[in-house]
Formats: C-alpha cells, structure tokens, sequence
C-alpha cells in the first residue's frame, strides 16, 4: 500500500475534486441542452432553465421530428454512415494487406508507402480539392459525401500496423496448403483483426455522422444536406433562406415552440444516438488511439 | 519466352497488385490531382478555362494575398492560437491522466473517464450550437445568470478580446479525453518496478509523481508536442468556423488561415488568391513537418514520421 502521509490525503482528496470537476465540466454543456429541450419555450426564453427541465414538455421534439426538411437530413445521414463504413471498411482492408507485406513480398513496397506518406505531408488546400469534386461529377450526389474521404492514411496505418502483428507463420503455412491471398486475407487475417475492424468502424461511422462541412460545399440542394450540415446552417449560420418552403400551418406551429427550445430538440437529437454508445464503445476507441500513435 | 523480370514480377504478385489497386486509384484522384490543381495559385482563373485553360498571372495572386494586409494577421492568429491549444491541451491532459492513474476506485475511475470523453464525440456543429446558447446576448444562459445576480450582461458575440480565452477552453473541453488516454497509457507503460523501489526508499505520493511518472513521461510529451508542432499552420476550421461563423466583429482575434481562404473563396469568390492562401499554407506546413521530423528524428530514430 501507498504511504498515507497527512499530505498524502490531501493529495487524493484534490484529485478527486479535480476529476469530478473536470467530468462535470465536460458533460454540463450537453445536459443544459437537454434540460431547455424538454422545456416550456416561456421558462427557456427567460433563462430559467439550467440543469433541469422546467415545464417539463415535449413539443420541440414533436416539431422537430415533423419538420420534413429535418427529416430528410436524418435520413442522408443515415445513408452516408452505412455506405460510408461499408466503402471506407473494403478500402481500408485491400489497402492494409498488401502494405502489411514484406519488402520481398509486394514489390515495390517502398514506393507505396511514399505513396501514401506524401499525402499526409503536402496538400492541394480546399480549392482544387474541390474543383476535382466538381470534375468528378459528384457534386449534390451522396458519394460526394463518401468517396473524397474513403481512405484515410490513418486507418490504413492502424489496420496494418494490426496485421503485421499477427503470427506469421498462420499465413505461411496456410499459403503452403495452397491458399490464395484472398482465402488468407478473408479467413485468417480478418477473423483475427477483429478488435482492431471494431476500433476503425467506430472512428468512421463517429466520422460520418459528425461531418458537415462536406455536406455544405457539396450539396447544393439543401434536401440533400445531412444532418450536421442542416444543424449548421440553421443553427449556427442562422440562415434559414435556404430553407424557407415553411407553410402557413408551420409558422403557426413553429410559434407554439420556441426557437429555442427547438433548437436544443434538434441539437440533442443530433448529438444523442452516438453519446447513447460511446461509453460502451469507449474501450475500442482508446485502444484504436494508443494504436494510432504507434508509427507504421 | 518473354522472361523479362518486370512481367515475372507482375504475374507473381497480380493478386496483391489488384488489391491495391483501388488505393492507387482513390489517392490519384482526391490527393495527386489536387495537387496538380494548385497551379490555379498561378493563375487568373477563369470558369470557361477551368484549371488549365485560364490565364497565367504569374505571382499576382500571392503579391494580392501578402499586401492585403491579412497574410500576417491570418498567420499569425493561426501560430499563436495552435501554441495556446498545445500548451494548455497538454499540461491539462497530462494531469488529468497522473490523477486518474493515482485515485482508486475502478467505477469512478471509469466514468470520470467517460465523462471526460464525451465532448471527443460531439460535432464542432453542435458544440457551435450550445456555445451560442450559452453565450449570445439576449437569451444566453451565461448572461441569464448574470442578470439574475443584479450584474450586467457582457455581450460576448461583440467583444473579441474573449474569445481567445473561450477558444482556448473549448479546444481543452473538446481534447481532454483523447489526450488523456495517450498519456495513460504512457503512465501505464512505466515500469512497476520503479514505483516499488520508490516505496521502499519511503518516497511520498508527490516524490513518487514527480521522481517516477513525470520524469518517464517526457518521451511521450516531446514527441507528442513535436508532432502537434508539425500542424501548428493547420487551423481548426471545424471549430473556428462553428464558433465565430460569419461574425465580421470578432474576426480580428479570430481569423486563421482557414477560414480566411474559405470565406475569400465564398464571399468574394476570388479563387486565385485563395488558392495562392491555401498554397501558401500548404508549403509553410510542409517545411514545418519536415523540421519537426528533423527534430523527432534526432531525439529518437524510432518514433520519426519518416
């Protein structure tokens, strides 16, 4: 056991008031924003909300999940996650194993990783990158949103960094039995890489749910904004001439809420289905950070 | 026979070859054609020409940039706010990880941790959106509890001189958790054995901390330091843009390169000078990667980017 000097203990109690300090810190914003949600619009508009919801109703989650527009932007970003994971995963995994090769078994490999490395240390910058978007025939179509970003160098780092650990002589030997580097890769490499596909499919799908500045200078339809971007322009911006098809009857039921309160329906609702797993979640990621911090 | 080594080679590694294939592809059009695009930073860009067919204007579009007055300005706020984020983001997370390490208790350990993560998953979007609900003038929660007390409300969306203060507490809010882990698992990496030796010379828990944990930790902080300097042009775009958005008032403290080239880009719509911006970063950001790596190289070869 520790020595338990006088100074000692006054050592533990600071850290205990320094650690919840900084958890409270850390979530009080987010539970303000629930608290005014479920608020009546008089007591948000008056600030008497902190903590706790006051006149305690759900209208704004009511308007906001009737409001088409919000919804649609709900559902792009529910499709930009699934195949975004699904194109970023496929990538990611044909990429690793060839790299996590030895030099005498890609030829060329040096010049690969260079390949790669380069795109981390220099960049064209947003204007060309964008122009290329644009050439490309992207523009305003959901792979706009998915295939710019596919393959970050950093996953691939991760995910071969994670295959060259593994044993050797299990592929060896499998190649000697007369397998293929497909039947390697599919049914030795992947089973045993589980924890590390788990860790890269929760960075991605945190990835895409959260993007939005995609969604903002690739769409320009704003039905085909996903979430984060919707939230930006009306939220942040506070531009709603983008959005401005409102109906007599919705400015009337928007009067019922106030902007406020539905504002903080939405933020939460945005923010909610990813704070709902993270915790459970939060082992893989902290592995997929301190593997991320080794070099490749 | 066609024995050339070359087609031997292909044949023996088609099938690695073919899956690399689509990597090779997906970096040619969204990182190396880019790249070739930056020549627009040359140019005087034109919508019929496109890229290649507008008009060279040799260095006009730097020579724009730099007597605008905003090359400096842009630079550097961006220098300065990336030192304040690294110094600040890097003594908080090394302590929040040397206390964590200290207190007992597996469950408090556990969601003081998970808490301390939280803002990690949040959008800069959304952490936009509640700061402004905390902050702006009329309906503020912060200015609410001020005049609840009798004091007058500080209009905050006006006044630049907060806001480095804010963004350099919002960028700590947002990095503790992530950071923390790194450090953890440095601390968690240091050899037990020390910590007993320690014990049995009577060391107390401050002689411990400060002859055993921080000392092993230096490594880990140097190279993570040298590496966040090797990004210190790179601004934050997510956050200054959610933060400040198209707030002209405040854009004296809070303007970096990135939101300087994306609003010349959409407000003035000068692609040119832009590009020459963007450009401009670019090469400052390469030739500090490549001192950093210099740097990181000579203290320790292993963890050297390349």
């Amino acid at each position: 056991m520790h020595h338990r000097s006088f100074g000692g203990k006054l050592f533990e109690g600071f850290n205990y008031v320094f650690l919840v300090a900084c958890a409270l810190l850390c979530i009080f914003p987010i539970i303000h924003v629930f608290a005014v949600s479920f608020s009546s619009s008089t007591a948000a508009a008056s600030g008497q909300v902190t903590l706790w919801p006051v006149g305690f109703n759900l209208s704004s989650y009511k308007y906001a999940l009737n409001n088409p527009q919000f919804l649609a932007s709900f559902l792009v970003t529910l499709k930009r996650v699934a195949l975004g994971v699904s194109v970023n995963m496929l990538l990611t995994i044909f990429a690793a194993y060839p790299l996590s090769k030895e030099r005498g078994d890609l030829f060329g490999r040096n010049v690969y990783s260079w390949y790669l490395f380069i795109t981390i240390i220099f960049s064209g910058g947003l204007i060309p990158w964008y122009m290329t978007v644009n050439q490309l025939g992207l523009m305003d179509s959901v792979w706009a949103l998915i295939l710019p970003g596919a393959l970050p160098v950093f996953n691939v780092l991760i995910l071969l960094n994670f295959f060259r650990q593994l044993p050797k002589e299990i592929g060896e030997s499998a190649f000697i039995d007369g397998a293929g580097h497909w039947s390697i890769l599919g049914r030795i490499y992947l089973p045993l890489s589980k924890p590390a596909l788990a860790t890269l499919v929760l960075f991605t799908c945190v990835g895409h749910w959260n993007s939005w500045f995609d969604g903002l200078i690739l769409m320009s339809s704003p039905h085909h904004y996903p979430l984060q971007s919707y939230l930006q322009t009306i939220i942040v911006n506070r531009d709603m001439s983008l959005f401005t098809t409102a109906s007599q009857e919705e400015l009337k039921a928007l009067s019922q809420v106030s902007d406020r309160t539905l504002k903080s329906a939405q933020i939460f609702i945005a923010a909610a289905p990813i704070l709902a797993v993270y915790p459970f979640l939060q082992k893989y990621f902290m592995k997929g950070i301190v593997m991320g911090s080794v070099k490749g | 026979m066609n024995r050339h080594p070359f087609w031997n080679d292909l044949k023996r590694y088609r099938v690695i070859l073919l899956m690399l294939t689509p990597a090779v592809l997906f970096y040619v059009l969204f990182a190396y054609i880019p790249m070739a695009g930056i020549i627009i930073a040359f140019k005087h860009y034109d919508y019929a020409g496109g890229i290649f067919g507008s008009a060279w204007n040799g260095l006009d579009n730097f020579r724009f940039f730099f007597e605008s007055g905003d090359a400096w300005r842009v630079t550097r706020n961006t220098a300065l706010y990336n030192i304040a984020f690294i110094v600040v983001n890097n003594a908080l997370q090394i302590a929040a990880a040397i206390v964590l390490f200290e207190v007992g208790g597996k469950w408090f350990r556990k969601i003081a941790q998970s808490a301390m993560f939280l803002p990690y998953f949040i959008s800069w979007v959304v952490v936009g959106a509640i700061a402004y609900n905390l902050l702006n003038y009329d309906i503020g929660t912060v200015n609410a509890l001020l005049r609840g007390l009798g004091l007058e409300p500080v209009d905050i969306y006006n006044t630049p001189a907060y806001w480095p203060y804010i963004l350099v507490l919002v960028s700590a809010w947002k990095g503790l958790g992530y950071g923390t882990v790194m450090y953890l698992a440095a601390i968690a990496g240091i050899d037990t054995e020390m910590y007993e030796a320690a014990e049995i010379d009577g060391a107390n828990i401050f002689q411990r901390v400060a002859k055993v944990t921080i000392p092993n930790l230096y490594p880990t902080v140097i190279i993570l330091v040298l590496l966040a300097v090797g990004n210190i042009f790179r601004g934050d775009f997510g956050m200054f843009y959610n933060m400040i958005g198209n707030n002209g008032l405040l854009f004296s403290a809070t303007d970096v390169i990135d939101t300087f080239v994306f609003r010349s880009l959409i407000t003035s719509n000068d692609i040119g000078m832009s590009a020459a911006a963007g450009m401009f970063q670019s090469v400052l950001g390469f030739a500090t990667i490549m001192a950093v790596n210099y740097s990181v190289r000579r203290y320790d070869k292993d963890r050297a980017l390349f």
